[in-house]
């Protein structure tokens, strides 16, 4: 049960490994609070469309699953756009149209395609929290990353000097600093994991 | 044809479960998402006319002039959504004991980079900017965004309209406006719609004012 957990973290990384959900990895990394942000709302859209999709999958007839898993993704992305909007409107204006993208975020529907209708409810929420988990801190990996580099702050806080700060690195910050850094991270990651096998 | 509609069936259950708790939560979170906007609007409406030391209380009264500007290069600002073609929305500031215009706030908004930047113009009788306030943005972070910054806003203070211009290096010159670095589209947007909608407001007020 364990293991369902962990694998999203490592093993199968959704972000370093699979390679799923590139889109809103490369939009939103630009600090840490939105990749916080993004990796909450998609963990909490994972976690609950994998639990409704594992509860439904002997009712849905197998020729129609696929706009069925649309649909019950695309309410429950719905759900937390308008309760990020009543509740959290900052974060919801600076992750602007990346929230309503989560319907068609790779790692979700991919999940509920390939885990949660072949396997029970428990094994589904340890699968959701694990690549939702995975799916965070890959995000917050890459915005450290970025917003270290291209704003000289962490998480807002101002960690680099003061002269570098006026005058960073600013492509780390635009979207070729996306580029760059994750496909640096994922090199490092597959060095390892070759010196490790 | 019965296996068909049970399919059919299935997918109208699901989409209907779902449009039902949609519904739901919509009915719940709208009426907080309204709130939240107007209070944001009042607030800013407030910071943008401080510092001007006025001898009384002052209340905002709100005035909607129709202008001869073709539709679509409107002003998209307005606190219902939709689009009023030409109308122009500002607010009088009046004093509440005499009952004396004292100056105007207004919403000028413009599409600049990646988003609209609406930002909130407070300006005194003689339509000289007191502050401004960027209310909302979703500009590149880093860049653009940077237009929230105090520095960046209290550039504007005490400029006269229809006199901006956008400088990438420090002048000397009065009316000039130091761009973000990175980001002088950002930059440049709020000027032009500063200027723009000063113009329309000291063309509103002269005529069809008090």
């Amino acid at each position: 049960m364990l293991k369902e957990f962990t694998k999203g973290i490592v093993k199968e990384n959704p972000v370093f490994i699979m390679a799923l959900g590139l889109c809103p990895t490369l939009a939103v990394t630009t600090s840490i609070e939105n990749a916080i942000g993004m990796g909450g709302a998609a963990t909490f859209v994972l976690l609950m469309s994998n639990v409704f999709i594992s509860l439904l999958k002997n009712l849905i007839p197998s020729q129609v699953r696929i706009p069925a898993y649309i649909v019950v993704i695309a309410s429950f992305v719905t759900i937390v756009d308008m309760v990020m909007h009543a509740y959290i409107p900052a974060l919801h204006k600076s992750l602007g149209l990346f929230i309503p993208l989560i319907v068609v975020n790779c790692i979700i529907l991919g999940r509920a395609e390939a885990f949660a209708n072949k396997n029970n409810v428990g094994k589904s929420i340890m699968d959701g929290l694990g690549m939702g988990v995975g799916f965070t801190l890959a995000l917050v990996l890459i915005a450290a990353i970025r917003e270290l580099l291209g704003n000289g702050t962490l998480y807002g806080a101002p960690v680099m000097w003061e002269s570098y700060r006026n005058s960073p690195m600013l492509m780390a910050i635009l979207a070729p600093g996306a580029f760059v850094t994750m496909g640096l991270l994922m090199g490092l990651l597959n060095i390892l994991n070759k010196k490790k096998s | 044809m019965m296996y068909y509609l049970k399919l059919a069936l299935v997918l109208l259950i699901i989409a209907g479960v779902a449009a039902g708790i949609l519904a739901f939560v919509n009915s719940k979170t709208a009426p907080i998402i309204v709130a939240n906007k107007l209070a944001n609007e009042i607030e800013a409406r407030k910071k943008v006319m401080e510092g001007l030391n006025f001898s009384e209380d002052f209340d905002f009264v709100k005035k909607e002039v129709s202008i001869d500007k073709p539709a679509g290069k409107c002003n998209p600002l307005k606190i219902k959504e939709e689009k009023t073609g030409s109308t122009f929305l500002y607010y009088e500031v009046v004093g509440k004991d005499t009952g004396k215009v004292l100056g105007y706030t207004f919403m000028s908004a413009k599409s600049g980079y990646s988003s609209i930047v609406k930002t909130m113009v407070g300006v005194d009788t003689t339509y000289t900017i007191n502050k401004i306030r960027v209310i909302s943005q979703s500009e590149t972070p880093g860049l653009g965004a940077k237009c929230q910054d105090e520095d960046f806003m209290a550039q504007f203070d005490k400029k006269n309209y229809d006199a901006m211009k956008v400088t990438k290096s420090k002048s000397e010159i009065e009316t000039a406006i130091l761009s973000i670095t990175g980001a002088t589209i950002t930059t440049r947007t709020i000027t032009e719609s500063l200027n723009a909608d000063l113009k329309t407001l000291a063309k509103v007020t002269a005529k069809g004012g008090e």
